[in-house]
């Protein structure tokens, strides 16, 4: 049943949400302009917020957008339409969804129905978030259908994740057309403007220039005025004092895969033991959230090669870590970082020892349904919705290294860069 | 050349109607472009009307407002001099203001026809009543009309302006007293005050994000807090779809005046022009109002520097076929067009700019430009003169800490802008000056989040 309060809540959202958050002018109308400067430890050559990786999660609300958005505090489930017109509506078996006028891309393309429909289907084939939808067709120019046995709120629930958000047909991640604050300007993530056709308003940065880099040339940009952001190194940033501390909070989770190279240390829960023997603290300078903390024995299996994406410092610099921790005279372990189509054809064909992905879920319950398939095997006895993630782990031939807590320090003069689990950059601003 | 005139009286009346009719009617549209102070455009008005026969013109003292004696004195020295010398065709006039009885007294005796004007000053209006009056010629036919017979009335009226109100009490100090309402929404972006029923009742305009609201303040109690009593509202949704583009922090304004309630949000695809009653809307490109004409266009952060025209109105809505432009852009907004006692017309410009900074232009004929940058920041800007001195008054409101800000108020004298009032409370969301309505200061409308304060 629903209470009054409830659907008055909702009403509320479904009302107010289509435009952006109105800000209180009490100190001022919020700055318009300036350039955002970041040096992070990402890939920035690239952005795909249906394939989550560290650099989507952590930037993607701000470069796209979706029909529906998530409001109130404290990550409540009042949902406002966003690119939508209304929250979906039943016309007999289906969800009808109907979306905004005149809506389009950063670089012109319409976002109609079809456009529409053609984003949903593309996140079907990368993510569970829309698994129980079983068809999306454009029934007019403005209108969705959707057949699926979800209720209108579940439903809208549903497309509130970026794995929902909506890119123009076409998309390509490495020159990615936008729909959110900000538009990319060139190939991949490294320049980025105010978005002119911003369905909820442009961002207020007139820009950012992004950095991919190692951690340590992270914070020495940070402490050299290179960079606006100081990612990770607590009491490293002596340049600069007057900094301001920011966590994130976890996003997704760090998983290491076995290959064949492993031979029988690939049986389920093996990998799993070796990762609840590392020492958290070895790991928490790297803003990494180990699920255990052992007491640092090292890796008992044959000498192993660690499979890493070589475009994401971040997980370089994790893997580097976890092969120091296991590295034994006999059993030698060190990183092997390979670019992106590399590793996805080695992981296709299992031709490698282990690997390290980062699994870019913010629940538990997605997360359970990625390790499924990532581990590729059949049921388990037990279902393991049931059972807390780390004790399913132990099931599967794969192991949760930890969870990724973006946090560091930020410029003084930057107001509202941090939300939980990203940096909005669409509300981010410099203080006048 | 000279027509002769119908011997008959009644026909002698019909064809001075019809021509004063079609005077005043031909006059119409080009009276409303007129400028020059308020006595000069009632004096032109005036000097439309004539009387057939010599006449005395005669002024009567001024009524519907309480002056200090001396002030009065003045004022009404000044109505003599100016409105009745734009008497046409007068033989005699009277040099000091006169009753009704003694100027038909005087009239009679001198056997001239009388024009008599009555000015009252009512709700910011300076209103004149004319009547002509001529005198039977018979004895037996003055016995029955002993006060003449009026051939000809007419009507004029003017906003009272600087040169009036300066005879006006002046306030004892500006944002003394203050009065509370309860807005009809939260997390309004836009109010107007302004007369747009003509009858010089200023109503306030409040501009929510899904819906318009067209209302007056109703006082509560002693130290309570009154209430807006909305006459019309409409939901935004059924005026204009939302912008393709809004802007992330939103911007809106009016221009109400007589007739027209004229009103653009950066959150709507159209500007609307629509009548007292929030109906019969007309569209045109989505644009911040500073008057029926001149608007400026919403960019991708704020208010276009440029100015444009507001039209094409059209009953069609735009359709948005460009991304949002990267231009020059103002965060607020204000400009008045000041006539002073001369009828010299100056105009203010006054504008914050992004970060905060409030600059002021002041452009008039007969100095150079001047630009003067106000301390502080602002975010929402007002212009208005609004202890009726004369003097121009800047409003603005800048940050104080958090979520309050100070409203401050300088005088824009010559030796340049003088902080003469602040008051800090907030936050802000929009402000307005509501149009003179007979009583030094004029009100100057707040809106706080769920509240409108009101300075008088």
């Amino acid at each position: 049943m629903t209470s009054r309060r409830e659907t008055i809540g909702a009403l509320l959202a479904a009302l107010g949400g289509a435009l952006a958050p109105s800000p209180a002018f009490g100190s001022g109308r919020p700055l318009y302009g300036q350039t955002l400067r970041l040096t992070l430890p990402i890939d920035v050559s690239r952005v795909d917020p249906h394939d989550a990786s560290l650099g989507s999660l952590l930037l993607g609300a701000s470069l796209f957008d979706g029909l529906y958005g998530r409001s109130g505090a404290g990550g409540s489930e009042l949902v406002h339409p966003t690119l939508a017109a209304a929250l979906p509506k039943r016309r007999g078996s289906m969800l009808e969804i109907e979306l905004r006028g005149g809506l389009r891309s950063s670089r012109g393309s319409l976002l109609d129905a079809k456009a529409v429909a053609a984003s949903l289907e593309r996140s079907r084939e990368r993510s569970s978030a829309l698994a129980r939808v079983q068809r999306v067709r454009a029934s007019t120019p403005q209108k969705l259908e959707l057949t699926t046995e979800l209720d209108e709120k579940a439903l809208a629930l549903a497309l509130t994740g970026l794995d929902c958000a909506i890119v123009p047909k076409g998309f390509d991640a490495s020159f990615p057309d936008c729909t959110g604050a900000l538009r990319s300007v060139g190939p991949g993530i490294k320049r980025l403007v105010r978005n002119g056709w911003a369905a909820r308003g442009g961002s207020y940065l007139a820009g950012v220039e992004l950095t991919s880099a190692d951690l340590r040339t992270c914070l020495r940009d940070f402490e050299t005025h290179k960079s606006e952001l100081g990612f990770l190194g607590a009491g490293l940033h002596q340049g600069r004092s007057s900094a301001r501390q920011f966590a994130l909070g976890p996003i997704g989770w760090l998983v290491l895969l076995p290959g064949r190279g492993l031979g029988r240390f690939a049986a389920p829960g093996v990998l799993a033991e070796s990762v609840s023997a590392l020492r958290a603290v070895d790991f928490s300078a790297l803003g990494v959230e180990l699920g255990s903390s052992g007491t640092g024995a090292s890796w008992a299996g044959p000498p192993c090669s660690i499979l890493v994406e070589s475009s994401e410092p971040w997980l370089v610099a994790v893997a580097s870590e976890l092969a120091q921790s296991w590295d034994a005279p006999r059993a030698r372990v060190q990183v092997q970082a390979v670019p992106k189509p590399e590793l996805e054809a080695r992981r296709e064909s299992g031709d490698f020892d282990c690997a390290l992905i980062f699994l870019g879920t913010r629940a538990a319950d997605e997360a359970h349904a990625a390790l499924l398939r990532l581990s590729s095997l059949p049921p388990p006895k037990r279902p393991l919705g049931a059972m807390r993630l780390e004790d399913a782990i132990r099931h599967l031939p794969l192991a949760l290294l930890g969870r990724p807590l973006p946090h560091g320090y930020s410029d003084p003069r930057l107001i509202d860069l941090a939300a939980p689990g990203a940096l909005d950059l669409a509300n981010a601003r410099f203080s006048a | 050349m000279h027509l002769p005139l119908p011997r008959s009286r009644w026909l002698k009346l019909l064809l001075v109607a019809l021509l004063l009719t079609g005077n005043l009617l031909a006059g119409r549209a080009s009276a409303e472009a007129e400028t020059g102070s308020t006595l000069t455009r009632l004096s032109r008005k005036i000097s439309q009307i004539s009387a057939t026969t010599p006449a005395l013109a005669a002024v009567t003292p001024l009524s519907g407002v309480a002056l200090e004696k001396s002030e009065r004195g003045e004022l009404e020295s000044k109505l003599v001099r100016v409105l009745g010398s734009a008497v046409v065709g007068a033989r005699s006039r009277a040099d000091q203001p006169l009753s009704e009885a003694v100027a038909r007294q005087r009239a009679l005796e001198l056997g001239l026809t009388l024009v008599l004007l009555r000015p009252v000053l009512e709700h910011g209006q300076l209103t004149v009543d004319v009547d002509v009056i001529e005198w039977e010629l018979s004895f037996w036919a003055r016995t029955r009309k002993p006060r003449g017979t009026v051939v000809v009335h007419a009507s004029v009226s003017e906003p009272a302006d600087a040169e009036i109100r300066r005879y006006l009490p002046r306030p004892p100090g500006l944002l003394a007293k203050e009065l509370r309402f309860r807005a009809p929404e939260q997390g309004s972006i836009g109010l107007a005050c302004g007369d747009t029923q003509g009858g010089g009742n200023s109503e306030l305009l409040i501009i929510g994000r899904h819906q318009l609201f067209l209302g007056r303040l109703s006082q509560a109690g002693a130290g309570g807090r009154g209430s807006f009593l909305a006459r019309r509202q409409i939901e935004w949704s059924s005026l204009s779809e939302l912008s393709p583009h809004p802007l992330r922090a939103p911007l809106s304004g009016a221009w109400l005046e007589p007739g027209v309630v004229l009103v653009g949000s950066s959150d709507r695809s159209a500007l609307v022009k629509l009548d007292p009653e929030l109906s019969h809307p007309l569209f045109a490109r989505p644009a911040f109002p500073t008057d029926l004409g001149r608007c400026h266009a919403f960019t991708a952060t704020g208010i276009a520097a440029e100015a444009s025209s507001c039209g094409p109105l059209t009953a069609a809505q735009p359709k948005t076929t460009a991304a949002a432009l990267e231009v020059s852009s103002h965060d607020a907004l204000a400009v008045l067009s000041h006539t002073d006692e001369r009828g010299i017309v100056t105009t203010y410009e006054l504008v914050s700019n992004p970060g905060g900074k409030v600059s002021l232009t002041i452009e008039s004929p007969l100095e150079e430009r001047k630009v003067h940058v106000l301390p502080g920041r602002g975010a929402q800007v007002a212009l208005a003169d609004l202890d009726g001195d004369g003097i121009v008054e800047a409003i603005t409101t800048g940050p104080d800490d958090g979520a309050v800000d100070t409203i401050e108020i300088h005088s824009l004298r010559a030796e340049g802008p003088v902080l003469v009032a602040s008051r800090k409370l907030g936050p802000v969301r929009a402000l307005s000056v509501c149009p003179f309505e007979g009583k030094n200061p004029q009100r100057l409308a707040v809106l706080l989040d769920g509240e409108i304060r009101v300075f008088e």
